[in-house]
C-alpha cells in the first residue's frame, strides 16, 4: 500500500537502521522484516531500499559483508556500525519529536 | 576513524569499480531470486513467477544507477565513462581524430612557441638569478640596449671609475657589479690550439655575487677579484658541454685572448645566462684584464676629458630599500664623482653641461636586453596573428564536429528519448572534444620546441648574438593548458549544443532519409565559415603590408647606388697602428686599393656603412643661434679622400674631401644636406666653421662642401645632420675603419686582389670582414623579412583553412539537398543554373566574411603601423588585392561542390532516396 515515496523524508533510513539493530541481515530480509514489524502496513520496494542501503554504507552508518544466506545463496549482509547505532538513537529521538508534533496537529481536540 | 572508513569505501568504489559493479549486480539478483521464490510459494509456476518478479523489480539498470548515485561518485564516474566512451568514439573515426589532433598540435604549438619567446624576452626574470626582484640597473639601456651617444640627461652607460664609485659608496645596495655592455666575439686559443671564435663578456668581481649565482664546478669571481690581478675565466654550462664535453678537468685549461693568458676556474650552473636576456655568453672575463684583451685602449683608467662609457651597472637593493631611494643615493655619489672628474677642466656653460647627467635606477629582474624594445612589438603582433590562426583552426574543427554531430543525430536522439538529459549529452560531447584537445595539447609542446628553434634562428638573422633556450616554465605550461581548454570550448561547445538541439522524434523518423541533417547544423556551419573568412582577411592584409614593407626597404633610395660596393673592415689596433701612423697607413691602403684593376675608386670611413656604429657630437655652428640649450647635436664621421665620389653621393655645393686635406694643420669638413637645412637654413654654408663643444674648444672645421643626404646608418627615419672630417682633432680613436671600394664588376671578383693588396701594405693587419654592400645590409631587413615571411605563412595557412571550411560546409549542404537538386535536374534545370544556385548561397557567406573581415583588417593594420615602410596601414591596393585573393580562393573552394551538384545523376540520386 504505502509507497516508499509516501514515507516521510528520511524515515526509510530510520526503519533500516532500526531493523538492522536487531541483527545483521541482507536486503531482502530487511524489506520483509519492515513489512512484518509494520503489520504489513509498510512495503519497501527495492527501488528505494537498495539506494538507501548504499547511501548508508557510504555514510559509514552500516557496513556490508558477503555471507551464505539461510537458503544457501551468497548474500550481502548489512550490519550497524557504532556510528550507525549513535545515528539510530538521534534519528529515533528526532522521529519521536516529529511524530508527537504531527499528532498534536492532526488529532481532533 | 569515520572519515578514513568513508574514504576507503569511496576509494574502493573508485578504483575497484569492476568489483563493486559485480557485487551490485549480485545483490539485486539475490533480491530477484527471493522474489521469484516468494511468487512460487504463493502458487505460481516458476515461469510466471520469474515474469512477475521482473515486472516488480522494474528496470534493473535504472536501479543500479540509483545505487551508483547513492554512492555519491556520479560526477567522477560519469566523467570516467565519458572519457572511455570518448576515446572509443575517436577510435571509431580516426580520420577526424587525426585531423583534429594534428591541427590542434600545430595551432597550439605555434602559439606556445611565440608566447614562450615573448614571455622570455618581455616578461620572464633572468634564469638562475636569486631573488631577481631585488636587482636594479643603474645604466639605462634604451630600446636598443645601446648607448645613444649622449652625455647629457639620463646616462646610458657608465665608465669604470663611475662603477667603482657606485660599488664603494652607495649604501642602498648590498652589492654592485658591472658588465661589458655588448657581448663581444673573441678569438680564443684553447690550450695553445688554433684560434677559434667564442662569445664572452668582461664582468666585475661582484658579478656572480650580486646575481646570487654559485659555480656548478670550480669557483666563480668574488668581489675581491676587482682588487687583484686575477686571470681566471668562468665558462658557461653550455660552452662546457659543447666545447669541453662536460669534462671535470676543464678547470685549469689555458685560454689565450690577444695578450692575456687566462685559466678556466669554474663553470656556471646549467641555464644561467648572465645579466642580459636573449644572449648566451660562452665565458665571462674579469674586468681587470680589459687592457690586455683590448690593447691600446685602457678603459679602466680614464683621463679627463676622455670618459669611456662602456659598462652596464647593476645593483642588488638592500631589503626594504626602494629603487627611488637607491636612485637618490646613487645620483648624489654620481654627481660628486662628475665634479671631481671634470674638476677645473670644466667651467661656465660647459661645466653646466657636464653636470647635467643623471642615473636612472630601474628594476632589472628581467635583465638588460638588446632586443626587448625592438622585438616585443613584433612578437605581440605575431602572437595576435597566430592566435587568430588558432581561432580559424578551431572554427574548422567546430565545423568538422558539427558534421559529425549531424551524422550522430540518430544516436543522440535515441539517448535523449531514453531519458538522458541534454546537459548530460553536452557534457559527453565536450568531453570528447577535451580528449582530442588534451592529446593535441600534449603534442603541441613538442611542436612548440621545434617552432621555437626555428624562430630563434629567424631572429638571429638580424642579431647575431640573439640566443634563447626553449624552457617550459610554469607560465608557458599555464599558457598551454589555457590554450587547450580555450580551444576545446571554442570548437567543442557549439557543435555539442547544436547536436543536442534536436527533436528526438523527428530525428529518429528522419534517420532513414540518407545524409539529411537538421538545417541548424548548416546555419551554424555557414556562420563559422563567415567568421573564418573574416579572420583570414586581416592576416592576409597584414602579410601583404609587411611583404611590401620588405620590398620597399630593399629598394629604399639610399642616395647612392647600393651595388658594386665592397666594404672591408680592418683592425688597425690589432696591428699596432696608433695616431699619426694610423693616418699614414690608411692613406697607403687607399693608394694600393685604387691601383687594383677593376676598382673604380676607394676611400674609407671610420663608422663604415650600416655597421651599427654611431658617433654623436655637440657642435657650435658659425652664425647659428641655438633654439634651446640642447640644440647642438650632429653626427660625425671621419672619412678618407674621395668618400662621396666612391660612395656615389652627389655634391650639392663645393667639393669632396681630397688627398690634400689630410695634411697637418688642415681642418676642413663636408656637411650633409640635413645639416645645411638645420644649421644654415638658406644661408651659404661654404667657408663657415663648425666647432666641437666638448673638445676644449680647439677643434674647429671649415666647411668646403655640402653633400646630398645619404642613408648610411639607418633605413628608417629621417637622415640626421652629419658632418664629415678628413682628420679628427684630437686624433681619433678609430680602431677598425671600413675601406669602401667601388668596383666596375661584381665585388667578389676583386676580393682576392684586395686581400693581397692589404697584405702588401702590412701582413699584420687583420681583415675583420669583407662583404658587398648587399650582404652588409641584409641584417637590417632580416627581422622585417622574418616577420613578413611568418605573416605570409600565416596568411596562406589561414586562407587554406578557410577554403577547407567553406568547401566542407558547401559539400555538406549539397549532400543534404541531393534529393532536391536531383528533382530540379530531373525537371530540366540546366547545369549552370544549379551551379549558380549553389554559388549564390556561397556569395552570402563570403560577403558577410569579407565585410566583417575588411573592418577587422582596417582596424588591425594600425597595430603594425610602426613596422611599415613606404606603405600606409590602410593602403587600398593591399586591401583590394587581399580581398580579391580571398574571393578567388573562396570561389574555387565553392566551385567543386557546385560542379558536383550540377553533374548529379538524377535517376541514381532519386532511387537512392
Amino acid at each position: 500500500m504505502s509507497k516508499p515515496t509516501a514515507l516521510v523524508q528520511g524515515t526509510l533510513d530510520l526503519l533500516i537502521l532500526r531493523v538492522l539493530s536487531l541483527e545483521p541481515m541482507h536486503g531482502w530480509a530487511i524489506a520483509q522484516r519492515i513489512r512484518q514489524l509494520s503489520s504489513e502496513q509498510l512495503r519497501v520496494g527495492q527501488s528505494a531500499l537498495y539506494p538507501a542501503l548504499h547511501k548508508l554504507e557510504q555514510q559509514g552508518w552500516i557496513e556490508a559483508e558477503w555471507d551464505v544466506s539461510e537458503n544457501n545463496r551468497r548474500a550481502k549482509y548489512y550490519r550497524l556500525t557504532a556510528h550507525g547505532r549513535k545515528a539510530l538513537k538521534a534519528e529515533t529521538a528526532q522521529w519521536e519529536r516529529l511524530s508527537a508534533a504531527i499528532s498534536l496537529v492532526v488529532k481532533p481536540t | 576513524m569515520r572519515w578514513h572508513k568513508t574514504l576507503r569505501l569511496r576509494l574502493r568504489s573508485l578504483f575497484r569499480s569492476g568489483r563493486v559493479e559485480r557485487e551490485l549486480g549480485d545483490e539485486l539478483q539475490f533480491h530477484l531470486e527471493h522474489l521469484v521464490d516468494d511468487f512460487v510459494a504463493s502458487g505460481m509456476s516458476r515461469e510466471e513467477a520469474g515474469y512477475a518478479a521482473r515486472c516488480e523489480m522494474g528496470a534493473i539498470e535504472a536501479r543500479k544507477d540509483d545505487c551508483r548515485d547513492a554512492r555519491g561518485l556520479v560526477l567522477f564516474e560519469a566523467t570516467r565513462r565519458d572519457v572511455i566512451y570518448a576515446l572509443r568514439a575517436l577510435r571509431k573515426s580516426p580520420g577526424i581524430a587525426i585531423v583534429s589532433i594534428v591541427s590542434l598540435a600545430l595551432g597550439i604549438g605555434a602559439n606556445t612557441a611565440i608566447f614562450g619567446l615573448w614571455h622570455g624576452i618581455v616578461r620572464a626574470s633572468l634564469p638562475g638569478v636569486a631573488n631577481p626582484d631585488e636587482i636594479v640597473i643603474l645604466s639605462n639601456p634604451d630600446d636598443q640596449g645601446s648607448w645613444n651617444g649622449r652625455t647629457t640627461g639620463v646616462r646610458s652607460w657608465l665608465s669604470y671609475a663611475e662603477f667603482e664609485q657606485m660599488r664603494d659608496h652607495v649604501a642602498a645596495f648590498s652589492g654592485v657589479m658591472a658588465s661589458q655592455s655588448s657581448l663581444a666575439t673573441w678569438r680564443v686559443r684553447i690550450d695553445g690550439g688554433a684560434p677559434e671564435e667564442a662569445r664572452g663578456r668582461l664582468v666585475s668581481g661582484g658579478f656572480f655575487d650580486v646575481l646570487g649565482v654559485g659555480p656548478a664546478i670550480g669557483r666563480v669571481f668574488s668581489p675581491a677579484d676587482d682588487r687583484t690581478d686575477t686571470t681566471g675565466v668562468v665558462i658557461s654550462h653550455s660552452y662546457w658541454q659543447r666545447r669541453f664535453g662536460g669534462r671535470g678537468d676543464v678547470l685549469g685549461t689555458a685560454l689565450t685572448i690577444r695578450n692575456a693568458m687566462l685559466t678556466v676556474i669554474g663553470v656556471t650552473p646549467r641555464g644561467f645566462i648572465g645579466e642580459t636576456s636573449g644572449q648566451q655568453p660562452d665565458f665571462w672575463l674579469p674586468l681587470r684584464v680589459q687592457p690586455m684583451v683590448t690593447p691600446d685602449a685602457d678603459r679602466l683608467h680614464d683621463t679627463p676629458p676622455e670618459n669611456s662609457m662602456w659598462l652596464h651597472v647593476f645593483g642588488r637593493l638592500r631589503p626594504g630599500v626602494t629603487p627611488a631611494q637607491a636612485e637618490a643615493q646613487a645620483n648624489a655619489v654620481f654627481h660628486a664623482g662628475l665634479e671631481s672628474f671634470y674638476g677645473a677642466a670644466a667651467s661656465g656653460a660647459r661645466r653646466h653641461e657636464f653636470l647635467d647627467q643623471q642615473l636612472h635606477v630601474q628594476p632589472a629582474a628581467r635583465g638588460a636586453s638588446a632586443v626587448r624594445g625592438e622585438l616585443s612589438s613584433s612578437l605581440t603582433t605575431l602572437l595576435a596573428a597566430v592566435g587568430v590562426l588558432l581561432l580559424i583552426a578551431c572554427a574548422n574543427l567546430a565545423n568538422l564536429l558539427l558534421a559529425r554531430g549531424a551524422a550522430r543525430a540518430s544516436e543522440i536522439a535515441l539517448r535523449l528519448s531514453l531519458g538522458a538529459s541534454r546537459g548530460r549529452i553536452v557534457r559527453q560531447l565536450v568531453t570528447e572534444s577535451l580528449a582530442l584537445a588534451t592529446v593535441g595539447g600534449l603534442a603541441s609542446i613538442a611542436v612548440a620546441g621545434i617552432f621555437h628553434g626555428a624562430l630563434v634562428q629567424l631572429l638571429a638573422q638580424s642579431d647575431n648574438d640573439f640566443a634563447m633556450r626553449f624552457t617550459i616554465d610554469p607560465f608557458v605550461l599555464a599558457f598551454v593548458v589555457a590554450a587547450t581548454v580555450g580551444a576545446t570550448l571554442l570548437f567543442g561547445a557549439l557543435p555539442a549544443w547544436q547536436a543536442t538541439k534536436t527533436d528526438p522524434v523527428a530525428a529518429l523518423k528522419d534517420q532513414h532519409r540518407g545524409a539529411g541533417g537538421p538545417v541548424g547544423h548548416l546555419r551554424s556551419g555557414r556562420l563559422l565559415v563567415s567568421l573564418q573568412l573574416a579572420l583570414s582577411l586581416p592576416l592576409l592584409v597584414g602579410a601583404g603590408l609587411l611583404a611590401r614593407t620588405v620590398y620597399n626597404l630593399q629598394r629604399a633610395d639610399l642616395g647612392f647606388p647600393a651595388e658594386r660596393l665592397l666594404l672591408v673592415r680592418v683592425d688597425l689596433r690589432e696591428a699596432g697602428y696608433l695616431d699619426a701612423r694610423r693616418q699614414r697607413v690608411l692613406g697607403d691602403l687607399i693608394d694600393v686599393l685604387r691601383r687594383i684593376p677593376g676598382v673604380q675608386s676607394a676611400s674609407f670611413s671610420q663608422l663604415g656603412v650600416f655597421t651599427g656604429g654611431e658617433s654623436a657630437t655637440s657642435v657650435a655652428v658659425e652664425g647659428y643661434v641655438p633654439k634651446n640649450e640642447n640644440d647642438h647635436d650632429s653626427a660625425l664621421d671621419v672619412i678618407g679622400p674621395g668618400y662621396f665620389s666612391t660612395l656615389g653621393v652627389p655634391m650639392r655645393l663645393g667639393r669632396d674631401i681630397q688627398d690634400s686635406d689630410r695634411g697637418d694643420g688642415m681642418a676642413v669638413c663636408v656637411i650633409n644636406d640635413a645639416f645645411a637645412r638645420h644649421y644654415f637654413a638658406g644661408r651659404d654654408p661654404i667657408g663657415r666653421r663648425i666647432s666641437l663643444i666638448n673638445d676644449d674648444g680647439h677643434a674647429s672645421y671649415q666647411i668646403v662642401g655640402v653633400a646630398n643626404d645619404a642613408r648610411t646608418h639607418a633605413l628608417r627615419g629621417a637622415v640626421a645632420p652629419r658632418y664629415f672630417v678628413a682628420v679628427r682633432k684630437p686624433a681619433s680613436s678609430s680602431n677598425s675603419p671600413t675601406l669602401l671600394i667601388r668596383t666596375t664588376a661584381a665585388p667578389a671578383a676583386v676580393l682576392p686582389a684586395v686581400r693581397k693588396a692589404i697584405e702588401q701594405v702590412d701582413r699584420a693587419i687583420p681583415i675583420m670582414s669583407a662583404v658587398p654592400i648587399e650582404a652588409q645590409m641584409a641584417p637590417l631587413v632580416a627581422q622585417d623579412r622574418a616577420t613578413a615571411q611568418l605573416a605570409v605563412v600565416f596568411g596562406i595557412v589561414a586562407l587554406t583553412l578557410a577554403a577547407i571550411g567553406l568547401y566542407g560546409v558547401l559539400s555538406y549542404g549539397v549532400a543534404r539537398r541531393t534529393g532536391e537538386i536531383a528533382i530540379r535536374i530531373a525537371l530540366g534545370a540546366q547545369a549552370h543554373r544549379v551551379i549558380s544556385m549553389i554559388l549564390r548561397e556561397t556569395a552570402a557567406v563570403v560577403c558577410v566574411g569579407l565585410v566583417v573581415g575588411g573592418g577587422l583588417a582596417w582596424a588591425a593594420a594600425r597595430l603594425i603601423d610602426s613596422r611599415l615602410y613606404g606603405v600606409a596601414p590602410q593602403d587600398p591596393l593591399t586591401l583590394v588585392m587581399a580581398t580579391g585573393l580571398l574571393l578567388a580562393v573562396a570561389l574555387s573552394a565553392a566551385f567543386v561542390p557546385a560542379h558536383r551538384a550540377a553533374r548529379l545523376n538524377p535517376i541514381a540520386a532519386l532511387r537512392h532516396e
